[in-house]
């Protein structure tokens, strides 16, 4: 059981974060209509020093992080260190985490669990997605864009739902393995672009630390 | 790089339509020709996308003989 109150940071300083950025609508839409208080650090808010505060004053359950990663660091608002690992992965602790961001699953996550982190999900690899490059400015009308906004925005929707953290996963996975079934049954131009994406998603999506952790 | 894995990650490229982009992380986002020049080009980019696209059809494969 954490508090009923949700930390997501959201850059948007590139086309991959401006549709991260976007994407993250529909969680805050979502959690406002769950009544959870939203801390949203959005474009220049999204540093480390805003960050730190939020996560020390506030001590949200819930954290969501978009935008770039590596295998030991995560990234906010023009790409500047928002965590990094052996640095300060503590401000994480007591916290369900979860980073749509490349590769900090890797290291930074399971730094994060032994500094106390309950639960972090995240991506061992590069985190892939397809756009309609004709809609950048209007990602929330990209229909194939959106294909990898469904299937990543249940992760925290299901969490504000009140499921465990494995649950909130498989749900991910079981909409990835549908989207795939999909996909291959449907042979259209982007198809193979598309399937590629989510196969390498589905392989690199993991969880460290308490699967049965809950939200709320 | 092996060159057969090189000339099927770029036949795998030239089969992906023109209005579309490829996310790649902190690579930033590419489009097909884009994304042909660096497996030619044999850039971080270009291995990158040579390992995936191979564990791809690795993985692809090792299902495929499951099922059977």
């Amino acid at each position: 059981m954490t508090n009923n109150t949700m930390l997501i940071t959201r850059p948007n300083h590139d086309p991959e974060t401006c549709y991260l950025y976007r994407w993250s609508e529909d969680i805050i839409n979502f959690a406002h209509s769950k009544n959870v208080d939203v801390f949203d650090l959005s474009d220049k808010k999204s540093n480390r020093s805003d960050f730190e505060s939020y996560l020390n004053k506030r001590k949200p359950g819930l954290v969501i992080i978009n935008g770039h990663g590596t295998e030991t660091e995560i990234l906010g608002q023009d790409n500047k260190v928002l965590i990094k690992a052996d640095d300060n992965e503590d401000v994480l602790e007591s916290k369900i985490v979860y980073s749509r961001t490349c590769a900090s699953a890797k290291i930074l996550g399971p730094k994060c669990i032994d500094s106390g982190t309950i639960a972090f999900i995240g991506y061992t690899g590069n985190f892939l997605f397809v756009f309609n490059s004709s809609k950048v400015s209007n990602p929330e009308t990209d229909e194939i864009g959106n294909i990898f906004a469904k299937s990543t925005n249940i992760i925290p929707i299901s969490l504000m739902k009140g499921n465990k953290v494995e649950d909130a996963v498989s749900k991910s996975v079981q909409i990835m393995k549908e989207q795939i079934d999909y996909y291959s049954a449907n042979d259209t131009l982007e198809s193979p672009t598309i399937l590629f994406c989510l196969r390498r998603n589905l392989v690199h999506q993991i969880v460290h630390g308490d699967k049965q952790a809950i939200f709320n | 790089m092996i060159e057969d894995e090189k000339k099927l990650t770029i036949a795998r490229l030239e089969h992906m339509p023109a209005h579309i982009k490829l996310a790649i992380g902190s690579f930033g986002s590419f489009d097909k020709w884009e994304l042909m020049q660096a497996v030619k080009d044999e850039n971080p980019l270009g291995n990158f996308l040579v390992n995936e696209i191979m564990e791809d059809v690795r993985s692809f494969k090792k299902a495929d003989k499951n099922d059977k």
